[in-house]
């Protein structure tokens, strides 16, 4: 059977193609290696509730609250209950005012400045992304976790 | 008049109890696997819960493993499945130790002082034995601690692979203020 190209023409096909290839698997891993996360300020929160209103999800179904909220963008509206250092940022605590059960805030970098100002007793609007829920043996209680916050509103 | 006495006992041994373990939910844990072909396995995660009893010398740690916060999403969702630390399953690494020589700290007085701490650590579903030191600052009737310490991942299940871009041994750094 005669194939439709000369060898030169395939041999020259079969090398660009490598080429091409290699192209886009090196562009595919630099984008994954050099990728960074989004500033969530930008992100669209898929789920925009209460703090309580939260807190009392995964009290009351708390596989069901995990499965729905963990991992994604979440906006929440509460009263701040205390601030707490860590580091050189602050974490922001909301907690339930009927049990142990709290929700806590750890602001991604560039939030550092905006966190300065606020106090507990604060009306607060936080966009973060949701961890999900872990049970404390050591405070008896359950916290639901949140990284890479950002400070939406302050009321 | 007795009943209003032992009362009074009663809530000042209470009290007294409470002040004695301090806790944090903002204790910081960082974890370092860089490699020199690969410097993004590394993260650090600031809503650790932590417990210091200083008339026992007991210490606690409980760090939520999916609130790691990386650089890289890649990484991080690596990190989180089935086949590294799953933390859908596992969520939590645990410390819980006691300081052996509680005579090296006084609690009463400022200074910093480095103590002997030993205890299990457990990350997925293995525990081991875990020796290390950690420095505590007393200052103002405010207590904070440090520690820093290396584990081997494959002691705890976890599989690093041959490519070389996953330290086994990992450099952990724990730091928390208590109040």
């Amino acid at each position: 059977m005669k194939l439709p190209f000369t060898k030169k023409i395939r041999v020259r096909l079969f090398f660009s193609l490598l080429v091409l290839g290699l192209g886009i698997g090196g562009g595919i891993a630099y984008y994954l290696i050099t990728e960074k996360f989004e500033d969530t300020k930008q992100v669209k929160a898929a789920y925009s509730l209460s703090a309580l209103n939260l807190l009392r999800a995964f009290h009351e179904n708390d596989s069901l609250a995990n499965t729905t909220y963990r991992d994604r963008i979440i906006e929440l509206k509460g009263r701040i209950s205390s601030i707490e250092w860590a580091d050189t940022s602050a974490n922001i605590k909301i907690q339930a005012p009927d049990s142990g059960d709290y929700l806590i805030f750890d602001f991604q970098a560039g939030d550092a400045n905006n966190t300065r100002s606020l106090k507990a007793g604060d009306s607060v609007s936080i966009r973060a992304s949701c961890s999900g829920s872990v049970f404390s043996r050591i405070l008896n209680s359950r916290s639901v976790q949140f990284k890479r916050a950002t400070l939406i509103q302050q009321f | 008049m007795k009943q209003i006495f032992f009362a009074a006992a009663f809530v000042f041994a209470a009290v007294t109890a409470t002040a004695q373990s301090k806790t944090t939910t903002s204790a910081i844990v960082s974890f370092d696997a860089t490699t020199p072909i690969d410097a993004l396995p590394k993260a650090e995660n600031k809503t650790v819960v932590g417990m210091m009893d200083t008339k026992t010398g007991q210490v606690g740690f409980e760090a939520a493993v999916n609130n790691f916060a990386f650089s890289n999403p890649t990484i991080q969702q690596h990190f989180n499945e089935e086949r590294w630390l799953n933390s859908a399953k596992f969520p939590l690494f645990t410390f819980q130790g006691k300081i052996t020589d509680l005579s090296k700290v006084n609690f009463k007085k400022d200074g910093s002082y480095t103590v002997p701490v030993e205890g299990t650590m457990t990350i997925k579903d293995k525990t081991n034995q875990l020796s290390t030191t950690a420095t505590i600052v007393v200052s103002k009737g405010s207590i904070s601690s440090s520690s820093s310490f290396s584990i081997k991942l494959s002691d705890y299940g976890i599989d690093v692979g041959t490519k070389g871009k996953i330290a086994n041994e990992t450099k952990i750094t724990v730091s928390s203020d208590f109040k």
